[in-house]
Order: structure tokens, then C-alpha cells, then sequence
């Protein structure tokens, strides 16, 4: 029990930096990217084929890249990867900046992207993927197998965290900020003097990055990686997350991966299986998924958390008198 | 008149699909002014400000801002050489409070930049409680300064309003383009927008108001220019294009004179 605790948890700390990652891109910035699993996947096998080295039976496997670098060089190969990805799949959804035209860009790359790399055998082994992928730092470290997964746990812990600051205090930054105004109003930014799209394709890839870093963790973490682990479905799942913990808030993405990722999901996999439909489970997941979001949407669209909110008040409570008709009743009628 | 030219437009012309929306249309604002331009609906003119501000691209003519030409520029370039506009609608960042709204309005010099937020944190910081600081003395005189922790989106119309004048004022462009500013004011609220008008005055920017309200401009504006047919026909004092025939036939002379 206690290892598959520290299994789940581990996920679900992988999954929230992939939520964190998303919700810089949707939550900050308003761009509705529909397959940002993709490049999550782009970290995944880059990094893996960073260390992988060369297939043991070349007629079952076939990759490229092949290298057998150490792993921190393999998560660097791996982030920066998607990063390139996410620039150049921003540069043409971007250009046009109508977010409606970006999603549909997105979701169409997504599926070609996810086409070509499922059925070309050569790129990253096709259906089969990449498996033996090695366990980051195990040769260093004489663990048992169990105690590996603790170690693995602590660093994805001690990532999610590093993480989440990071993130944290980009969102407090005038550029955080920046990106708020926009996803609240182009036209007003553009008027305010900022390139929107150059600042949302920094959003973009500074979130496609954080993709890759995140799916880097999880391909080492599996050992294996294929294209059933990163579906279309797979970017909904962080999206229900994001919807669930407050659309915006960091804190609030972390939160919804626990709820939705560490506990929905996880408690689906114990109904008991209808006879027949051995799939009705992992379908159920989905349900859940589309469930939560409608619902969220429509009850409570700010999420658990909501989005937080600058306080002037608690820098500077001097400041508060204002010298224009100090009498005037502080809230006007609208017209 | 002899201030210097702050901002010249000859020739501008636009269609959309076979409607010419302006058409060679040409007229100059002196720097230091408040400029008034009037006309009908449909005259052209929240168009001419979608062309001098880059929004839309014109089919002819030019627009010289401090003597740079400013067609071909982007909306962003054109704000960034001093030259700031407003929109009928308000449009203010809804979900950022009224504090990071004066905050993002101020100009950017480079401060949301990433990697400047990543490695001089402490110099970001620092701008930010200046910036802070300059936002909170423009919002007291603007008398939004109680609620600078509110959300723009649950601001009221008028102090929408009030806050895009605040916001110009933090953004301290030479000129600001304001395209309808009494919309949706109601009376009450028209003295706060005259007083923000005086502070953007006072602070040396130069003003082009689109309004309708002939009475504020004549309260209000040096001269004003008179469009008519998505061309300017008249341009001077409102007492004097009271009387000129050509105003009085495309415009006032339908009565409305306040």
C-alpha cells in the first residue's frame, strides 16, 4: 500500500508540474493550447534518448539521438527541446492573433505531431516507444528498489517545488503581469505599448519548457515511454486540474492535479471492473474529467482557489486618501 | 498658430470592402493643444484614430508624429514613440486590480522582460514601489486611489472611465488619442472626467478628443476639427464653426447646437 502511495504521489508531483507548466500558457495568458501534452512527450523521449544509449536488440527498437549522457544533461536536453518546439509551434499559431485560430492551430499540430511520431518506427520506436529507459542517478546510489522510489518521490518533491517558485514569482513579476493584461484585453495592451505577440510566445515556450522538464521526469520515472502516455485526452487532464484548483492560481494548480490526478483518478481504478469492458475504467477517468470541468464552469468558474489578487493596501496603508472630491460616494452608478 | 506640430495627417484615405471610410483626409494637431474632433456618426472618425494609431493600416496618405512617419508602424511601436489611445468602449484588464492596471499602463523600459525578472530581481522590485508610488499619487487625484485593490472588471462605468485617464497619466505619452471619453459617463461623473482632462493638461499631453458632446468641447478644447463624409472640412475655434456654411450644412445645422 505504502509503495503505491509513494508511486501515486509521485505522479501526481509530475503531473502538477505539468499543470504548472499549462497554466502559465491558459491561466496567465489565455492561449487555449490543446495539445500541450505534446510537448511534454518532446521531453519525455528527448531526454530518454539522451541516456538511453544505443537499443540492445536494434531489430526491436529503433530511435534516435542515442546518447548515454548523465541524466541532469538528458532533463536539460529534454526541457530545452520542447522549449525549440514550443517556439516554433508558437512562431505559426501565434501570428494570427485570434485565440480561437490558435487552439484549432494547436490541436491540428498536436495530432500530426502525435501521427507521425506513433506510426514512423524510426523516430521514437512508433507504437512500441522507448523502454529500459535508466533510473536518474541508480548506479550512483546503492538503494533497494523500494527505497529508489522514495529517493525518486523526493526529487520529483523537491523539482515540483523548485518549480512552483520559480513560477510563483514570474507571476508576481511585471511580466506576469503583463501577460494577465493581455489574456484580459489585447487590443488595450497593444495600445500600452506591449508587442503581444512576442510576450505570448515567451509565455508559450517558457510553458513549453516547463512541459519538458515535467515529461522528462515522467519517462524516467516509468522507464518506458510510448504514445499511449501522452494521448490528446492526456492534456485535459491538466486542464480539468487547472479548472478544479482556480484557473490562474499556481497554488491552485498543484491542488487540483492532488484532487483530481491523486485522488478522482486513482479511486476510478478500484470501481470493479464491468465484465466485457475491460476499458470501462480508464474511460470513466474521462467521464470524470468532462464531468468536473462543466461543472466547475458552470458553478464555480474561478476554481477552489480563484485567481489572487494584488494587495496595495498592505504595502503602503498610508496611501489612501484620495485628494479629488475626498465626499464623493465611492461607488458611482454605472450608466 | 505657433506651436510646433505634433502631430500631422495628410492624405489619409481607407475603404472597407467599396465604402471609403476616410477619404484624403488631412489635418495637423499643435503640440501643448486639446483638439477637439467632431462630426456625424459614420463621419469617419473613430476610423481616422484607428489609422494614426496603427490598428488599422491606411490605403493612402500619411501620418507623421514629431515629424517620424508612423504608417506601417504596429500599435505597440506607435504607443511606444509617445502617442497612447483610448477606445469607445472601455477597456480596461478586468481580473488585475486597479493597481496593476496603472502598473502595466506605465511604460514598460524593459522591466517585464524575463530574464530581467529572473536575474535582477531586486532593481524589478524597486521600479515596481516607485512605479507603485506614482500610481497611488495619480489615482488620489483621480479619487480611485480607495479602491486600487478592487478589480478594473467590478469598477462601475464611470470610474472605468476615470481609470483610463489614469492610466494615460501613468503612461505619460506626449499625446492621447481619446475616442469618446463621456460615453456612458453619466452627469455626475462628467465633472471627475473635465478635472482628469485639466490633470492630463496640465501635465503637458497633448489631447485629440472624439466627442459628442459639442458643449464639453467647447468647455474644453482649443480648436476642433469637423469631419464630415470621412474627410476633415473646418477646423478652428467651436464659435467660429458655428457660423462656417460648410459645418453648419454637414453637421450643426441639424439643430443640435447646444
Amino acid at each position: 500500500m505504502i509503495d503505491y502511495i509513494v508511486s501515486a504521489l509521485t505522479l501526481v508531483s509530475i503531473f502538477a508540474i505539468l499543470a504548472l507548466g499549462l497554466n502559465i500558457q491558459w491561466g496567465w495568458s489565455g492561449m487555449l493550447n490543446l495539445t500541450f501534452i505534446t510537448f511534454a512527450a518532446v521531453g519525455a523521449y528527448v531526454s530518454a534518448g539522451f541516456d538511453l544509449g544505443p537499443p540492445v536488440y536494434a531489430h526491436q527498437q529503433t530511435y534516435i539521438i542515442q546518447l548515454s549522457t548523465p541524466f541532469p544533461v538528458a532533463l536539460l536536453a529534454g526541457t530545452l527541446a520542447a522549449g525549440i518546439a514550443g517556439g516554433i509551434v508558437g512562431a505559426i499559431a501565434l501570428r494570427r492573433l485570434r485565440s480561437d485560430y490558435f487552439a484549432i492551430v494547436t490541436l491540428s499540430i498536436g495530432l500530426v505531431i502525435y501521427q507521425v511520431v506513433a506510426q514512423n518506427r524510426g523516430i521514437f520506436g512508433g507504437q512500441v516507444g522507448l523502454f529500459g529507459i535508466p533510473q536518474p542517478f541508480a548506479d550512483l546510489l546503492p538503494l533497494t528498489p523500494q527505497q529508489y522510489m522514495y529517493f525518486y518521490l523526493a526529487m520529483c518533491l523537491v523539482a515540483l517545488l523548485a518549480v512552483y517558485l520559480l513560477v510563483r514569482h514570474m507571476f508576481g513579476s511585471p511580466f506576469g503581469r503583463t501577460m494577465r493584461a493581455i489574456r484580459d484585453d489585447e487590443l488595450a495592451a497593444q495600445a500600452f505599448a506591449r508587442p503581444v505577440f512576442w510576450f505570448k510566445l515567451r509565455a508559450f515556450v517558457f510553458g513549453s519548457l516547463i512541459a519538458g522538464f515535467g515529461g522528462a521526469l515522467l519517462s524516467h520515472f516509468v522507464g518506458a515511454f510510448n504514445p499511449a502516455g501522452w494521448t490528446p485526452g492526456e492534456t485535459f487532464v491538466l486542464y480539468t486540474a487547472i479548472f478544479l484548483g482556480g484557473t490562474g492560481n499556481n497554488l491552485g494548480s498543484i491542488l487540483g492535479t492532488l484532487i483530481f490526478v491523486g485522488i478522482i483518478s486513482e479511486v476510478t481504478r478500484y470501481i470493479p471492473p464491468i465484465p466485457g469492458n475491460p476499458d470501462a475504467n480508464e474511460a470513466l477517468r474521462g467521464v470524470v474529467a468532462g464531468l468536473i470541468i462543466i461543472l466547475v464552469l458552470r458553478y464555480r468558474p474561478q476554481g477552489i482557489l480563484g485567481e489572487p489578487r494584488d494587495n496595495d493596501a498592505k504595502r503602503d496603508s498610508q496611501a489612501g486618501t484620495d485628494t479629488y472630491l475626498p465626499a464623493a460616494p465611492a461607488v458611482a452608478q454605472p450608466t | 498658430m505657433s506651436a510646433a506640430l505634433l502631430l500631422e495627417v495628410s492624405g489619409l484615405s481607407k475603404s472597407f470592402g467599396g465604402v471609403e471610410a476616410v477619404r484624403d483626409c488631412s489635418f495637423t494637431v499643435p503640440e501643448g493643444s486639446i483638439t477637439g474632433l467632431i462630426g456625424s456618426n459614420g463621419a469617419g472618425k473613430s476610423t481616422a484614430v484607428n489609422l494614426i494609431s496603427g490598428f488599422h493600416r491606411p490605403d493612402k496618405g500619411s501620418v507623421r508624429f514629431d515629424g517620424v512617419e508612423m504608417v506601417g508602424l504596429s500599435p505597440d511601436q506607435i504607443a511606444a514613440r509617445g502617442m497612447i489611445r483610448t477606445f469607445q468602449t472601455t477597456r480596461e484588464w478586468g481580473s488585475l486590480t486597479v493597481m496593476e492596471n496603472m502598473l502595466v499602463a506605465a511604460p514598460s523600459r524593459g522591466r517585464d522582460s524575463v530574464w530581467r525578472s529572473l536575474f535582477t530581481p531586486r532593481a524589478i522590485a524597486r521600479a515596481d514601489r516607485e512605479d507603485r508610488q506614482t500610481a497611488r499619487g495619480i489615482l488620489g487625484e483621480i479619487g480611485l486611489v480607495g479602491l486600487r485593490d478592487h478589480r478594473a472588471g467590478e469598477l462601475s462605468g464611470g470610474q472605468k472611465r476615470l481609470l483610463e485617464f489614469a492610466r494615460i497619466m501613468m503612461a505619460r505619452p506626449r499625446m492621447a488619442l481619446l475616442d469618446e471619453p463621456l460615453a456612458g459617463v453619466n452627469p455626475v461623473l462628467a465633472e471627475r472626467i473635465d478635472h482628469a482632462v485639466g490633470y492630463l493638461r496640465s501635465s503637458g499631453i497633448t489631447l485629440l478628443i472624439i466627442e459628442h458632446n459639442l458643449g464639453f468641447v467647447e468647455a474644453t478644447c482649443d480648436t476642433a476639427i469637423v469631419m464630415a463624409l470621412g474627410t476633415a472640412i473646418a477646423t478652428g475655434r467651436m464659435e467660429e464653426l458655428r457660423t462656417n456654411p460648410a459645418v453648419l450644412d454637414a453637421y450643426l445645422g441639424v439643430a443640435t447646437v447646444a
